[in-house]
This record gives structure tokens, sequence and C-alpha cells, in this order.
């Protein structure tokens, strides 16, 4: 865990459980519920895809530009964006500058919810079992670019054993939950996930 | 009120009015929520002789202290209410998202009564609620009316739970259908729907249910978490889901095979839960915050049927729809099932009353005639496909099938009735009670009509004398083709299965895996209430909504008399005579004796006896004291 890193996402196997969006609540909200996570599992039931989002941690966000009260900052350190919450007037804008759709209203207070990565150890990581969400530092961002790139160029199929390892190593989704993978397929980094789109977050 | 969503919301479709109070903090801790609040409330409005399709009956939604909550399997509803088809108790409980948005949105029980002129559909939005007009969802199918009302409320969040057409059409065992597959389908609370003209129930919920000492659930979960990732079973469970008993079952001679003929199916390896992952699975799918992800996403790659797609399905409609009806074709039987969802009726009925009249057309109790011209043996694929339209429409032959089998049986006679298979007029499930003693008598004595979710008793598969001994006494309750010791094996596991339906998780990971014994329910359940409940008291919270529904069903007529089994399981040796549970009987009578025993119940009648309801607070409910 720490600085540099972020949540790396693997739809494929996701169950689609939300277990990730009930304990971002817990953590944040102090109860159970699942409307005012920071992060979000898009369902489309016929079609059995379930699709984590997380915020991306932009270098540029487009929510600290679209802020017009100045309430929003860049850490530098971790990468999230963090919420003043005095200088906040609650007028969404941060919602639509977010051009993933990753800035979630609170349902009762209208202020923005953005993922600050639980301070580098996020809460829906550890409670992830498949392990579609898990925590990946630099140097695996870097691998998995690589591993992509290769399989683009016609490098083939293969499976990461990075992955596992580290998911082993949280010591929360137990390595053996490989059989509920898809063979040889590669790992997908976080940003290559599609986003879904801000109707579908549902907090409106 | 920690714990609890905090509201009661009533809804009178016959005049509209739309109430909500808040819930009652002794109540609840009387009856928790889910399944144990909805048959007190039952017992409290609803009176005796009910008809179940008249607007006098009530359709009750519950959900339960830990719905919704961080806890593996958190995501259960119960609906309850008289049943249409068994003219008792009717209840019946499913996981998915329904059940926790629904608390989300501030409710732990919707009382729905009265009926509508019209088809209407319920909206719950947190606070907004509204009945709306439903005549443009009327005579669609599961799948399609989940998705209108998605698209009519412009949100895919929105979770349902919805009616098909077989209940629209009066079919008895029609059910209420969550996320499509997820099916709240014995006893016939989907038909008890249609009678009010209410198409579905849709939930949007942004609320956060508060809890008492978070931090303390947090570190109990943790433990539930270690016990599942370590458990023997996790691997296969993940994989296969129940669908892992096709194998098992057949392993042990106690699948059902062509109605109970047989405890072997010669095609098992080619309709068993390895087959589906290896031709099939996507990929594992789960309900609500669960960390065993059970379930599994289909795409069938077969050309007879383009497009066929599904998720599931559990272990009872795929044995309902292979070896029941004496079907090889693993896509074929995955295609019933889907239909069968997307009609909206219980499958464990349907697959009965299917291979009930194919053994009746064998014996020559039906002819062709009788049938509609439908030639019913063993796997005949088109004339199983017909035969379930016709059943969804009452069709002809159908319509005499659509009450279930015990309806059925009366009006084609002939003997038929010694070869229904049900219980209290619901239908048996995909196991022979023969091969595993336990299930017979939780069968025979469920309140609910033949049933193994009232007790799920699978300690008698563990084998290990010691631990049954130290359980229940004898050694003997350890192993499921003996008699002995299941009286209190059944008592067990009927209190966990009550307390299971109504804190509101599944009874995979709280019964199956055990994964928490009284004790540490208790804490569980006051690090999210604030109580402060010993494990002592959360079991007899169980003790007393088995009560309960005991006195309720004996408003109706129940009593001993009718705490059996189907013919053939008490008279007839399973076969085949070769076969690992070759022989097998039920003997019922000495299981029921030691059952009454031990409940506390008048040996003779089965009906509770008066020290018994005041240990548990229902003094004189049973009328015997005003």
């Amino acid at each position: 865990m720490g600085r540099g890193g972020r949540i790396l996402v693997q739809s494929d196997i996701c169950s689609g459980c939300r277990a990730c969006m009930l304990a971002c609540v817990a953590a944040h909200e102090g109860g159970f519920g699942y409307a005012a996570a920071r992060i979000r599992v898009t369902k489309i039931e016929t079609e059995g895809l379930d699709v984590p989002s997380v915020c991306r941690l932009c270098r540029k966000p487009g929510c600290v530009a679209a802020c017009p009260a100045g309430a929003l900052s860049r850490d530098p350190v971790l990468g999230v964006v963090r919420l003043d919450e005095e200088e906040c007037i609650a007028c969404g804008a941060c919602a639509d500058g977010c051009p993933f759709g990753m800035v979630i209203l609170h349902p009762t207070t209208g202020l923005p919810l953005i993922c600050d990565l639980c301070g580098g150890d996020p809460s829906c990581v550890k409670r992830c079992a498949p392990g579609a969400i898990h925590w990946g530092g630099a140097d695996e961002q870097a691998r998995e670019r690589r591993e992509a790139l290769a399989l683009r160029e016609g490098g083939g199929a293969r499976e990461s054993d990075t992955v596992e390892e580290h998911v082993g190593a949280s010591g929360v989704a137990p390595a053996r939950f490989r059989a509920n993978r898809p063979p040889a397929r590669p790992p997908r980094g976080g940003g290559s996930v599609r986003p879904a789109s801000r109707n579908e977050g549902g907090t409106e | 009120m920690n714990g609890y969503a905090g509201s009661i919301l009533r809804v009178d479709l016959t005049s509209g009015a739309i109430t909500k109070r808040p819930t009652d903090p002794a109540e609840a801790r009387a009856f928790l929520g889910g399944r144990g609040l909805n048959v007190k409330r039952l017992w409290d409005e609803v009176p005796a002789h009910t008809d179940g399709l008249a607007p006098e009956n009530k359709v009750i939604f519950g959900v339960g202290p830990l719905a919704g909550s961080l806890f593996p399997g958190g995501s259960r509803f119960n609906v309850s209410g008289m049943s249409p088809q068994t003219g008792i108790l009717g209840d019946s409980n499913a996981g998915g998202f329904f059940g926790p948005e629904l608390k989300f949105a501030g409710v732990d029980q919707l009382i729905v009564e009265g009926r509508s002129e019209t088809p209407v559909y319920l909206v719950i939005w947190d606070d907004w609620v509204e009945i709306r007009d439903a005549s443009a969802l009327w005579g669609l199918d599961v799948t399609e009316a989940t998705e209108a009302i998605r698209a009519d409320l412009c949100d895919r969040d929105v979770q349902t739970a919805v009616i098909g057409p077989a209940a629209e059409n009066g079919v008895r065992f029609a059910g209420v259908f969550s996320n499509l597959v997820r099916a709240a389908a014995r006893t016939g609370m989907g038909s008890v729907m249609a009678s009010k003209n209410l198409k579905a129930v849709a939930v949007r919920g942004t609320g956060t249910v508060p809890v008492a000492d978070l931090r303390r659930f947090q570190e109990l979960i943790d433990v539930v978490d270690r016990r599942i990732y370590s458990h023997d079973e996790y691997e296969v469970r993940v994989r296969l889901g129940t669908t892992k008993l096709v194998t098992a079952l057949n392993g042990i001679g106690g699948i059902v095979t062509r109605h109970f003929q047989s405890g072997v199916f010669e095609y098992a390896d080619q309709v068993s839960g390895e087959t589906i992952e290896a031709r099939f699975k996507i990929k594992s799918k789960a309900c609500f915050s669960c960390t065993i992800p059970c379930s599994r996403f289909l795409v069938i790659d077969d050309p007879r049927f383009p497009g066929l797609k599904l998720e599931g399905p559990e272990y009872e409609p795929l044995a309902g729809f292979t070896s029941r009806i004496g079907n090889g074709d693993l896509a074929f039987g995955l295609r019933c099932i889907d239909l069968a969802n997307r009609y909206g009726m219980d499958a464990i009925a349907l697959s009965e009353v299917i291979s009930w009249s194919m053994e009746c057309q064998e014996r020559g109790i039906l002819t062709l005639a009788d049938t509609d011209g439908l030639d019913l043996s063993w796997g005949n694929q088109e004339s199983v496909l017909a035969l379930m339209h016709k059943i969804m429409r009452r069709e002809g032959f159908g319509d005499v099938l659509a009450d279930g089998v015990r309806a059925a049986a009366e009006r084609v006679g002939g003997g038929s009735a010694e070869i229904a298979m049900h219980a209290k007029g619901l239908e048996v499930f995909q196991a022979d009670p023969r091969a595993i003693k336990a299930y017979a008598l939780g069968n025979a004595v469920s309140s609910r009509g033949a049933d193994h979710l009232r007790s799920e008793p699978w300690f008698e598969f563990s084998g290990d004398a010691e631990e049954g001994i130290r359980r229940y006494g004898v050694a003997e309750s350890a192993f499921r083709l003996e008699h002995k010791g299941k009286g209190r094996v059944v008592k067990h596991f009927e209190e966990m299965a009550a307390i299971c339906d109504s804190l509101g998780v599944c009874k995979n990971t709280y019964n199956n895996m055990e994964v928490l014994d009284w004790d540490e329910t208790a804490e569980l359940l006051n690090a999210g209430t604030g109580w402060d409940m010993t494990g002592e008291e959360v079991r007899q919270v169980g003790e007393r909504i088995v009560n309960l529904e005991r006195l309720l069903i004996a408003r109706e007529g129940i009593t001993r008399a009718d705490d059996t089994l189907p013919h053939r399981f008490l008279h007839e040796p399973l076969g085949p005579p070769d076969g690992p549970s070759a022989g097998a009987t039920v003997d019922l009578d000495q299981m029921l004796d030691e059952y009454y025993e031990v409940r506390g119940w008048d040996v003779k009648t089965g009906l509770p006896l008066p020290a018994k309801l005041a240990e548990l607070g229902l003094d004189g409910w049973d009328g015997s004291e005003g």
C-alpha cells in the first residue's frame, strides 16, 4: 500500500456483488448503503455484465477545473482530489466536469463524493472477493502496460502470476479464487475499463 | 433504529391509501424481521380460512436486520401471505438485490392489501411511494417487465420484484422474481400479486442504514470472511454453486430420477454442474454483498437455442428439467429453465406436474386424449415445451396442472394421487427423501408444505459420529440413512433456518457453512442493533417463529395427520437395486414421535403444548385461554 498506487480493475471477473460500494459507504458514512459510494459497479443483467468504475486520479482533473468555488484540489502525494467542505457550494459542476462520471453527488447533502483511496489502503479492495479490483503500485501499472502492449503487438495472451501473488499477499481474496478466473487472459489496467455513463450512476 | 431501515410501509390497492409507521423495536426483537415479522403480521391481520386469491389476503415483503449489511449473503427478502396453492402459510425467499434496496429505501416491511381495479405497479423511491399504471407491462414476461420498469424510471439500479404471465393467467404456483432469475417462487406468492392486479414492486433506495457499533461489526465480519475463505467447500461453491449437487446426490443414489422412480440418473454426467462449467460458464456471479459468488452467467452455445444466455441455474431447476423429467440434454434443460423464469413459475412445482403427468401416462392413468395428444414419454422435448406453454396459458391439459399436483390428482383420479409428490399441497424438491432421512422429516413437518429450506439439515451427510453424539446425543444423527436422532437434528436446523430467513441472510453461508454459532450470531446482531441479546435468546426467536407458523397452519386445520410424505417414500424401496441407497424407505412415525417430543408439542396431534407456548411468550395464542 502507499504512494503512487491506484485501484486496478479487471471487470471480466467482477461478480457484480457491489460489496466494494457497501464497504466504501461503511468506511465513509458509518452505515450500510451503496448510493453514496465513491466507486461504482454498473450492471447490465441481461448480458451478465458487471463493470466496476473507479476514480482515474487524473493529473489534470476535470472536476477541479470545473469547480467555480475553488473547493477541490489535487493531492500531489496520493493523486486524489480533496474537497474543502467549507468552500463547496454543492453546485455539482464537478460532477459535470468529470469525463468519466466518477464524481458522485451525495444523495442527501449534494456534496461531491470523490475517491480518497482511504488514505492509501482502500476499503473496497479489501472486500472484493474475486480480486476484480485490486491495489496496484507504479511498478505493476508499468508491467501491465507492457503486457498490454505485447499483446497488441502479437505477443499472445498469457497468464500473469503477479496479479495473483499481489491479491494473495494482501491476505484478503484467497489465491485459490484462481478457479474463478477465465483461463489465459491478461489482466487489464485500471485505466482500460470503459466508465459508466453518468446517467447510470443512479444518484440523481 | 440501528440495524433497521426504520419503517413499515402499508399500501392499500383498493383505496390507494399509502401509510407508513415506525418499526416497533419490541416486535423486532421478538421476531427479528423477514420471515419472522411477516408471519407475525399475517397472524395479526389475516383471518383464518382467507382465500389466497381474495382481496382480504395480503402480500407482505420483509427484510431483516442483516439484509443489506456486510454479512456475506445478507441479500435476502421474504414474501408472505396465505397461499393460493396450498391453502396454508405462503412464504418464499430470494436473494439478489431487491431486499437490500428495499431496506436502503427505508422499508423493513411492505404490506400490500386489497385489490386494484386495473393493473398497477408500486414505485418506492426512498420516501416517494406511488401506485402507477401497469397496463403497458401486463402480459410482459419477467425479463421484459424488469427491463421495461427500469427504462420507465430511467434508472438501471432500480430493483424489482415482478410477476410473469403465468401469474397473470391464474397459475397458482407462480412466483415473484427479482434480477430476472432470483425467484421467491414457492407457494404461489406471484399468484397473490396477480390477484391484486399488482405487476411489480420497483424500489430505489439511496439511504444509509445506521449501525450501532460498526467497528465491532466489521471485526466479526472479518471472522466470517476467514471462515468462508478457508472452508472446504469454498472453491467448489464458487465454481459450481448448488449445481454441485447433481454429481453429489447422484453419487449417493438420491437424485430425483424420472419422478422418483430411481435415485441414480444415467445421464448425470451430461447435465452436471461440472459440465455446465466446462461448456457454458462465462464467469461467477453474486448476490448483493456476497464474498462467495456461487451463481454463474452462462452463454449457451447451441444452434438450437440461438441467443440463449442466463444467470444460474440453481440445482433445483437444473435437476427438475433434467433427471426429474428424464432429460439428458443439458442445453434443452437450460432452455426450459430460462422459459420457466420468464413465465414466472416455481420450477419445483412445474417439474413435478410435468414429471407426474409423464408417469401417469406411462402407467396408463392418462391417455393421449387426456393430454391433448401430447406424447409424454420421458424426456420428450417437444411435449415438455408444449406443456409449459399450456400451463402458463391455463390451456387444455395445462389447465389441469396449473393449480399444482395435488389439485391435478384430484381432477385426474384413477390412483394418480398416490404418485402425486407433495406434502400439504406443496411439491417435493429434487432429492429423494428415502436417501436422506432428516430431509424426509423436514419435508413432512415444514410449515409451508414439502420443502427442504425450512430446515436444510445437512449435518446428516457429515458421517461424524462423535460430533453427532455431542450435538444430538446419538451417533446415528450424522448418517443420512439412519432414522434415530433426526427429530433433534431437524428441530435444530429449523430454528437456524428461521433465524436465517428472519435476519435476511443466505442459507449457503449461515446454515450450510455454519459461519456463526448462536452466541456469535447474537454478538453480530448486537453490534448492528445495539441490543444485548444472548445466543439462547436468538435461538429462542427461531423457536418462536417455528411455533407461530405451526399455530397459523393449525388454524387452517393442519395436525399430525398432515405431517406426512407421499406413499412412494414410505412404502416403495428406493432403486436401483444395486444403487448406493438401494431399498431405502422412510419410517416417518418414529422420527415424528421424536420430533414432537423435543419440540414440546403434543405427540398425538402435533400441536404446540401450552407450556411451550408460555415459554416462548405465545401464551394463549392458540386460543386456549382466549
